[in-house]
């Protein structure tokens, strides 16, 4: 039997109000109601549970700092390469990879295969990426050396980090007060990838996991990492924290600063460096 | 503002000119042609959006610090993000994720905020120095563990779960600055300075806080 438009609209209506009646008479709560009778819903939620896990003393000394900013995947995917041409030269050569690809070649397909396993499209039609900011700083980590813990040291040690000598000038007549410190070597002291704050994060959002997330956020900190190091974040790091202590040890009245970079470790420590 | 913008040119142009049978238009009130184009013209308004994509050569720069970093707390966040839609009784989306990542809150003085030594003549040297401060609150991504993620009817942008995090980060700064972290991060650095300055020769080390 066919119902007319009116008679299902009639049904309908009769429905609801039964199944509102219902609800009232059973007293469940009716703040619930505009919810289901309600066309369109979103309900959104997010929780965090945070939990103090450790604390740390830190002894780090930081001296420069150097943004690194790439487009991922774009900056290691070289535009005169292509996935075919790279597979190309796998299928023609033997060994292992890393024999067969150049180091160009290999950043391209680690890039690729990473945005692969994220699930950023990287095809010319949806072209997704993200912005990554690496912040390094270098310095000096003084946690294992003389200068954390003097009272640990022996008087060897002591006298191998700083000596003064004292120069008469038979020119002048006077007598200089000449300082000698040596610093450990320059390391890459803190290495994070910058969070994104979405108010601020003037580029598209893209689909991406907290996983993905971390494989991209590992590959360019270590992309990062050998860069700064190649064009030099030490030794602008030594020079400049050598500059400080200069600066430091010529207010305490020496006349002359020689600073010189060694092995300031405590002896019965591993004085083990980060790169 | 996030989201990508896309040009769209639409094109009105006759196809079938040519044709003899449709060569002439059929007849049509002239207002109502008028209006017509009009609705068109405003839909056309509507749905046209510019499409610039600006990506700018990204560039990296170097600057100098003095900054004694000297006490960390460590944090572990479990977070959960949960968005739901429905039509009528009927689940058009339903995304979740669950996730932990460890949070850093690290302190320390920056030394260019204003150091300075003022040795009194006697081997003893005035020390001021500013007050020790929060310098970074910042999630480690090596540390992240990832408990499930649903992705149904849509699936969560980058921008949504990095937000969640941001959220918290006054929180966590908070409650490490509740827990004593400035004083340690300035008693370690009193430390550090004291003993480089005792190595130096100094025989007496008085911190006289932050203005000479």
């Amino acid at each position: 039997m066919k119902l007319s438009a009116a008679a299902v609209l009639a049904l309908l209506s009769t429905a609801v109000a039964a199944v509102v009646l219902g609800l009232l008479i059973l007293r469940i709560p009716t703040e619930l109601l505009p919810q289901a009778l309600s066309v369109l819903h979103r309900e959104q939620r997010s929780g965090h549970e945070l939990l103090l896990t450790e604390v740390h003393d830190l002894y780090r000394f930081h001296t420069v700092e150097y943004i690194y900013r790439s487009v991922f995947p774009y900056d290691y995917m070289a535009p005169h390469l292509s996935l075919a041409s790279i597979l190309r030269s796998i299928r023609a050569g033997s060994g292992s990879i890393a024999d067969m690809l150049n180091e160009e070649e290999q950043r391209y397909l680690d890039a690729y295969n990473i945005s692969l396993q994220a699930g950023l499209r990287t095809d010319t039609a949806a072209a997704e990426f993200v912005v990554v900011t690496v912040v390094v700083r270098a310095g000096f980590d003084l946690a294992d050396t003389v200068f954390a813990r003097p009272h640990e040291a022996t008087p060897e040690e002591l006298s191998s980090v700083f000596s003064v000598e004292e120069v008469h000038n038979a020119a002048t007549g006077a007598r200089l007060r000449i300082a000698r410190m040596t610093t450990p070597p320059a390391v890459i002291t803190d290495l994070r990838v910058e969070d994104v704050n979405p108010e601020t994060y003037p580029y598209p959002d893209v689909s991406l996991s907290p996983d993905g997330w971390r494989s991209i956020a590992q590959f360019v900190r270590e992309r990062a990492r050998s860069e700064t190091i190649g064009d030099g974040i030490l030794r602008a790091a030594e020079q400049n924290g050598h500059r400080l202590l200069e600066t430091l040890l010529l207010q305490l009245g020496y006349d002359r600063v020689e600073l010189r970079t060694g092995n300031p470790g405590l002896s019965h420590e591993n004085a083990g460096f980060r790169d | 503002m996030m989201g990508m913008t896309i040009v769209t040119v639409m094109r009105t142009r006759p196809r079938n000119v040519a044709h003899p049978q449709l060569s002439r238009p059929p007849r049509m009130h002239a207002t109502c042609v008028l209006l017509l184009l009009f609705l068109a013209a405003l839909g056309l308004l509507a749905c046209r959006s510019e499409s610039s994509i600006d990506i700018a050569r990204i560039e990296s720069r170097i600057r100098m610090l003095a900054e004694l970093e000297t006490a960390e707390s460590v944090y572990r966040d479990i977070v959960y993000f949960g968005d739901a839609r429905s039509f009528l009784f009927f689940r058009t989306m339903d995304r979740r994720l669950l996730f932990a990542v460890n949070l850093h809150v690290r302190a320390g003085i920056d030394l260019a905020e204003g150091f300075h030594l003022r040795p009194d003549g006697d081997g003893g040297v005035d020390v001021f120095m500013p007050s020790a401060r929060v310098l970074i609150v910042d999630t480690d991504e090596q540390s992240i563990h990832q408990y499930f993620v649903r992705e149904q009817g849509g699936r969560i942008g980058y921008l949504e779960f990095s937000g969640s995090i941001e959220e918290v980060k006054d929180r966590v700064a908070s409650d490490a600055v509740a827990r004593g972290l400035l004083s340690r991060a300035e008693e370690n650095a009193r430390v550090l300075v004291a003993n480089l300055l005792t190595i130096a020769g100094v025989r007496e080390v008085r911190f006289a806080g932050g203005q000479p």
